[in-house]
C-alpha cells in the first residue's frame, strides 16, 4: 500500500468521524489497513490465531482511545500500537517457527492463503512459493522479521522504522540488510553464516 | 520475477558464486525478493470474519460508553453546582468557634446581596438587589430558581424582577493621583 498525503488526510477525517459516532468511518479505516496490519501481525506472531488476536488487540486500543492520536501519520501510530501489543504477546509466548503448525482452532497455516483460482495449477505453484517465502520469513530472527515486514509491506522509511522500534537508524538498516541476505540464502537452501 | 526464483533446487553452476557480504546472491535480487514478499503478504487472508464482527461490536460499545460518560459528566456537574450553591446559601446553625475579639466576617443572617458582594471582585455599592435577610431555609422553588439562574438557564431578569439592565454603578471617588490634572500638577 502506497502511503500518500491523501491517505493520511482520509485517515484523519475517518478517525474524527468515528469519534463523533460514525461506525462506517471506522470500518473504512480497518479495511484500509487490514492487509498491512494483518501481515505485520502474522509476521510478528507466526500463527493465524495469534495474528487474529494481535489484530484485534490493536484495533480495540484504537477504538477505545482514538483521542490519543496526536496527529502525524495514522499508519505509524497504528503500527506502534501493534508493535507494543505484539511485544507483550511475544514475550509471553515465543513465536513458532513452523508455519505448518495448526492453530488452536485446528486451522492450518495454509488455510489462511486464498482459495484456489480457476487456474488451479498456477495457483498451487503460487501458493507453494508463498509458503516457501513465509517459511523463510518465519526463520528470521524476530527483530529482522519485524523490520522486513515494516519495510516491505508497510512501506515505512528506515527513519520511521527506527522511530517506531526506538532503535538507531543504523540498527534498522542493518537488520534489513541481514534479513534480506538471510532470506536469499534460505530460499536457495544455502548454509546460513549470518546467524 | 518468476516462480523459479523460489525453486528449492537452484540452477547448477559450473563454479559456485562468491559469497561477498554485501552483494545479493545471484538469481534473487533484493527487488525480486521484495516483490515476492509483497505478493506473499497480499495473498494472506485477513483476519477472520468473527474478528471483524467483534471489532464492530466493540466500537458500538465504546461509542455508547462515551455518550453515557458525557451525559454523566453533565449531570454530575449540575449536581455539584447545586450542592455547592446550597452549601453557600445555607445559614449557619452552629455557633462559630469562640473568638470573641474578632467579629465574624459573614454575619449568620446573610443576604443574597451580601453573598453577591462577596463573590464579586469589587463590592457593588449600588446593587439593586433587595437586601432582605434570609431568615429561613430556602424553599425548593427558590433553590430551583437559583440553580437555573446559576447554570444560565433562567430569564435574564434581575432579582427584583426588572428586565431593564442594571444602571451602571456611579463612579466612585477617583484617587487623587488619577485625576486629570494630577500629573500636570506634579510635573508643572
Amino acid at each position: 500500500m502506497t502511503h500518500s498525503e491523501d491517505t493520511n488526510r482520509a485517515d484523519e477525517v475517518d478517525l474524527r468521524a468515528y469519534r463523533k459516532g460514525d461506525l462506517a468511518a471506522l470500518d473504512r479505516l480497518i479495511e484500509r489497513y487490514r492487509p498491512m496490519l494483518y501481515a505485520y501481525a502474522l509476521t510478528l506472531t507466526g500463527t493465524p490465531t495469534d495474528a487474529d488476536d494481535l489484530f484485534q488487540d490493536t484495533w480495540v486500543r484504537v477504538i477505545r482511545s482514538p483521542h490519543r492520536f496526536r496527529g502525524g501519520r495514522f499508519r505509524n501510530w497504528l503500527l506502534r500500537i501493534a508493535h507494543n501489543a505484539g511485544i507483550d504477546r511475544i514475550r509471553r509466548r515465543k513465536p513458532t517457527s513452523s508455519l505448518d503448525q495448526t492453530s488452536e482452532n485446528g486451522v492450518a497455516w495454509v488455510d489462511s492463503l486464498p482459495d484456489p483460482a480457476p487456474d488451479a495449477a498456477s495457483q498451487v505453484a503460487s501458493e507453494d512459493a508463498h509458503q516457501l517465502l513465509w517459511r523463510a520469513i518465519a526463520e528470521l530472527p524476530e527483530a529482522q522479521r519485524e523490520v522486513f515486514v515494516l519495510r516491505i509491506e508497510a512501506e515505512l522509511s528506515f527513519k520511521e522504522i527506527a522511530e517506531l522500534l526506538d532503535v538507531p537508524l543504523n540498527t534498522a538498516l542493518g537488520r534489513m540488510h541481514y534479513a534480506v541476505r538471510r532470506l536469499q540464502r534460505l530460499l536457495r537452501k544455502e548454509p546460513d553464516d549470518d546467524a | 520475477m518468476t516462480h523459479n526464483a523460489f525453486s528449492v533446487h537452484p540452477p547448477e553452476r559450473a563454479t559456485p558464486p562468491l559469497q561477498t557480504p554485501c552483494k545479493p546472491a545471484a538469481g534473487l535480487s533484493e527487488a525480486a525478493l521484495a516483490q515476492q514478499a509483497r505478493a506473499a503478504f497480499a495473498a494472506v487472508r485477513g483476519p477472520s470474519a468473527q474478528v471483524r464482527e467483534q471489532l464492530r461490536a466493540e466500537a458500538r460499545r465504546a461509542l455508547r460508553q462515551n455518550a453515557r460518560k458525557r451525559r454523566n459528566a453533565g449531570v454530575l456537574w449540575a449536581l455539584g453546582a447545586a450542592a455547592l450553591l446550597m452549601l453557600l446559601l445555607k445559614p449557619s446553625t452552629s455557633t462559630p468557634p469562640s473568638i470573641p475579639a474578632t467579629p465574624h466576617p459573614i454575619p449568620p443572617h446573610r443576604t443574597l446581596a451580601d453573598l453577591l458582594r462577596l463573590l464579586s471582585p469589587e463590592p457593588d455599592t449600588d446593587s439593586l438587589v433587595a437586601s432582605q435577610p434570609i431568615t429561613a431555609e430556602p424553599t425548593p422553588d427558590q433553590l430551583a430558581e437559583w440553580l437555573l439562574d446559576f447554570l444560565g438557564f433562567a430569564e435574564p431578569t434581575s432579582i427584583n424582577g426588572s428586565t431593564e439592565p442594571e444602571s451602571a454603578p456611579q463612579a466612585r471617588a477617583t484617587p487623587a493621583h488619577n485625576t486629570p490634572g494630577w500629573a500636570d500638577r506634579r510635573h508643572g
